[in-house]
């Protein structure tokens, strides 16, 4: 368990105190929570009625008979837990940002639909003041496509810009550690409790997401990693973000979801090409082909968001003659085996070598599973 | 020895080729005896990138069992390969192949030349030099010697890779015919220890 080093939050009142205890019951669900808020016309109201054993209709109305006796024990629970302020404690203790729809401070504009009436947060909530911008993609990413939303991150972070990923493996964490990188501010959208780390090989880049921007959720703490739990978590990812970056996704993967979501809220989608080759770039393609703004330039985000772009472009020509310029074309922007390059420029394997070592060394290639990609 | 579907095989039996992979020898104790057998095989592998074997972009594995499917093959085995290199699906400019006489051909000026290298000791190829006497017996200069150095400090190489690659350019020079190994022989030798599968 990473405990928070950050004083409580300050400014916590009776109604984000009761709202964050609410959250974090046990089985705590979107549907549930709105039902009970509605029950006692907010979260001071639900506690008192669950303290008053008030809402045992709510959780057995639409029980199947077989759950019944499970859905009473749950209300039963709810009131020994309340009983002590074990929640309350926590919440103080970790100095968790409590988030309440309508109230001060909640980051999700009202005009998103089912957006969740409480978000938890653990971190530097000034974070969520800047422009916000999410840059999702596929966990099966290319070297490429890792480089590509290290450097959309490292864009962002360095013009002043949020960055909101998901902390998964492969693009989410790129893009992220581009950002850390650029010394920028972070956003991690989880899809479990604020003290889960999942997964587990990320526990140094959340600690790092946690002290240089925060970590966000609806799910109460200790909620453990659950699939249907992460398409949710992209809707909140959506939902936070201004304009939604998508690098590399494959067909049917959680970062379309991502993209959707955002299209229906009616926020601006950016996605990076890629060779129809690239199963990595079948989504981002698609999404092209849908609608979605075509990203060829990592600063073409921060235009969208009517920001200048820093620095001028330095656009470095690439080596168009000799050995090097025949290898680097021959990449044809994809990665290829020494031999495909042999084949395509028609030169010696030993002369592909050294071109591609010289491409190498001045930063246009580099290799990877067995194979040289072109860097940029 | 060739072992189709690397990646199928028991971790504990390729564990058990560590040794006679070393040693060439296998050696086989009982109760009251032990026995040792000579070994001296050649290994060649391969495998596929993912359990389905079907390659893009028809595969439909998930990144987990990607990694759980090269995590079978650990770094220290990888590590004793020679070779490694990445198969790609071929090219419309393909040529056609060499034909195998010809390669034969080269094979045995190759062979020739690594005997009279090592008439003197007590084996006679290249990737038999022991790693104590690579920097001896496998000197490299110039050029070669400036393309070695930046691939190790530029990490491309790892430390065993580094030795390892010596050997083989030594062998590439040898196929060639060439007295001295160059640059183009470091560089192919380093291409052909790919980080896969």
């Amino acid at each position: 368990v990473s405990g928070s080093t950050r004083p409580p939050a300050p400014g916590l009142d009776p109604v984000d105190v009761a709202a964050g205890i609410l959250a974090c019951l046990p089985e705590m669900t979107p549907a549930r929570l709105r039902a009970l808020w509605a029950r006692g016309a907010g979260p001071v109201g639900a506690l008192a009625a669950i303290r008053r054993g008030g809402v045992t209709d709510l959780l057995t109305v639409h029980a199947p008979p077989e759950r019944l006796s499970a859905r009473l024990e749950l209300a039963a629970r709810w009131r020994v837990v309340l009983e002590d302020d074990a929640i309350l404690a926590t919440l103080t203790r970790r100095g968790t940002h409590v988030m309440v729809d309508g109230r001060p401070g909640y980051p999700i504009a009202d005009d998103v639909p089912h957006r969740p009436l409480v978000l938890l947060g653990e971190g530097d909530a000034d974070v969520l003041d800047r422009p916000r911008v999410a840059v999702v993609g596929t966990r099966a990413a290319t070297p490429h496509g890792l480089a590509d939303a290290h450097e959309v991150g490292a864009v962002l972070g360095a013009a002043g810009v949020t960055v909101v990923s998901g902390l998964a493996i492969g693009i989410d964490a790129a893009a992220h550690e581009g950002a850390l990188a650029a010394g920028g501010a972070v956003v991690g959208v989880l899809g479990t409790g604020l003290d889960v780390v999942y997964p587990r090989r990320h526990r140094i880049l959340f600690e790092r997401v946690r002290s240089a921007g925060m970590l966000v959720t609806e799910l109460g703490y200790g909620v453990a990693p659950r699939a249907e739990q992460f398409p949710v978590r992209n809707r909140i990812i959506a939902a936070l973000a201004d304009i939604v970056v998508v690098v590399e996704a494959t067909a049917r993967g959680g970062a379309r979801i991502t993209a959707e979501r955002a299209a229906e809220y009616g926020r601006d989608v950016m996605a990076m090409p890629g060779s129809r080759r690239n199963p990595a770039a079948a989504g981002t393609n698609a999404l092209i082909a849908d609608g979605a703004l075509p990203l060829l330039d990592p600063s073409d985000v921060l235009l969208a968001l009517g920001m200048h772009a820093g620095a001028q472009r330095v656009r470095r020509t690439p080596p168009a003659t000799g050995d090097t310029g025949l290898v680097f074309r021959a990449c044809g922007g994809d990665g290829a085996t020494l031999d495909q390059l042999a084949s395509r420029t028609g030169l010696r394997p030993a002369a592909v070598a050294v071109a591609a070592r010289e491409l190498e060394r001045s930063g246009w290639l580099e290799r990877a599973q067995g194979m040289w990609w072109p860097k940029e | 020895l060739f072992l189709d579907e690397l990646g199928e095989f028991a971790p504990t039996t390729l564990d058990a080729l560590r040794q006679p992979f070393e040693e060439r020898v296998v050696r086989i104790s009982r109760a009251s005896r032990s026995l040792c057998f000579p070994a001296a095989f050649q290994l060649i592998a391969c495998s596929n990138p993912c359990p389905c074997g079907l390659g893009d972009p028809a595969c439909r594995c998930t990144e987990a069992q990607r990694a759980r499917y090269r995590r079978r093959l650990s770094a220290p085995f990888l590590d004793r390969f020679d070779l490694r290199l990445r198969v790609g699906g071929p090219e419309a400019a393909d040529p056609c192949g060499e034909p195998s006489a010809a390669v034969r051909a080269r094979v045995a000026v190759a062979v020739e030349r690594q005997q009279a290298r090592y008439r003197d000791w007590p084996w006679s190829t290249n990737a038999h030099v022991p790693a104590g006497a690579v920097a001896r017996l496998l000197p490299l200069a110039g050029d070669a010697l400036d393309a070695w150095r930046d691939l190790v400090e530029s990490r491309v190489l790892t430390g065993r890779g580094a030795a390892r690659v010596r050997r083989v350019a030594r062998t590439l020079a040898d196929l060639d015919d060439a007295a001295d190994v160059d640059a183009p022989h470091v560089e192919v030798a380093a291409s052909l220890r790919a980080d896969v599968p």
